[in-house]
């Protein structure tokens, strides 16, 4: 059997951080993912910050909201698991992202991944 | 000839010699290297090149097996506030939505001046509460995994909605769903 693949990434900056990128000719088949949410992060003042899996360019899991201006998040952390074959990319060669629709302040969201490449 | 499947997630290959074979559910069987377990049925793909494995469930409502579904559809809702129904899903024409998983999040910084229960309504009618939150109250966030085939809406052309009780007065309830259409 197949060794899972796992991506780990932190993404506090607003924009693209990328999560995963497949080898060439391939494309990510995701089984699953988990969602963490430091103590000590932060929104700047009147932003309702998003945060969100993207692939090539299409919100596809919301993963988390941080919607009261210069609040302060309490901890969060969730794992989840995809049933059947998961979510598999529309096309190869393309990349999962983070992607923050503004900046956290401080702290951000951290996301691991897990699956295969086919 | 070997043909490259997805079985349950992992890349696996199956013989053309399989092709027509049934595992019963009680039955684990070494074949040609390649461990099968449980409930399975071995359908062609196309001549001589192999087949699909088939996961196979027992309705104990129909008297009938069902073929395990995948997930193909995917869909969110960002931030939701307001009182009343959110169409989160609204299935293409002719067809149901089948609710298979979610996750549900709501962060810390939300609130509402009356208790609200957030739950998923099968068009008018709930079936699910997700969240209920205080006028203070912890971060939630949880992945909702239905067990087999999931929640097949009650009719065709129903809408999944999410539906608050009350407004939350900051913040707000984000949901991400998937499952299939049929």
């Amino acid at each position: 059997m197949k060794s899972l693949i796992v991506k780990r990434v932190g993404a506090i900056a607003a924009g693209d951080t990328v999560l995963w990128t497949p080898s060439a000719g391939l494309r990510v088949q995701l089984l699953g993912y988990s969602v963490g949410v430091p103590q000590a992060t932060t929104a700047a003042p009147n932003v309702s910050n998003s945060s969100y899996i993207r692939d090539n360019g299409v919100d596809i899991f919301d993963i988390f909201d941080m919607s009261t201006a210069a609040a302060t998040s309490v901890p969060l952390a969730y794992s989840v698991a995809l049933e059947g074959n998961g979510y598999i990319q529309g096309a190869d060669n393309t990349s999962l992202v983070i992607h923050n629709v503004y900046a956290y302040t401080t702290g951000g969201v951290v996301v691991t991944a897990w699956g295969y490449e086919i | 000839m070997a043909k490259k499947i997805l079985f349950q997630g992992v890349p696996q290959q199956v013989l053309s010699e399989q092709v027509g074979a049934v595992y019963p559910e009680s039955l684990s069987k070494q074949d040609s290297g390649q461990l099968v377990i449980g409930a399975q049925v071995v359908v062609p793909y196309s001549p001589g090149t192999g087949g699909f494995v088939m996961p196979v469930l027992y309705n104990t409502l129909s008297l009938k097996e069902e073929s395990q579904r995948t997930p193909t559809f995917f869909k969110f809702l960002g931030v939701t506030s307001a009182s009343g129904s959110t169409a989160l899903w609204t299935p293409t024409a002719g067809k149901r939505f089948r609710l298979m998983g979610g996750t549900i999040i709501v962060p810390s910084t939300s609130t509402s001046a009356a208790n609200v229960v957030s739950s998923l309504l099968d068009s008018a009618t709930g079936f699910m509460n997700v969240a209920a939150i205080g006028t203070t109250t912890g971060g939630i966030a949880y992945n909702l995994s239905l067990p087999a085939n999931g929640y097949l809406s009650s009719a065709v052309g129903n809408v999944l909605n999410l539906n608050n009780s009350a407004a939350y007065t900051a913040g707000g309830i984000t949901i991400s769903v998937w499952g299939t259409e049929e």
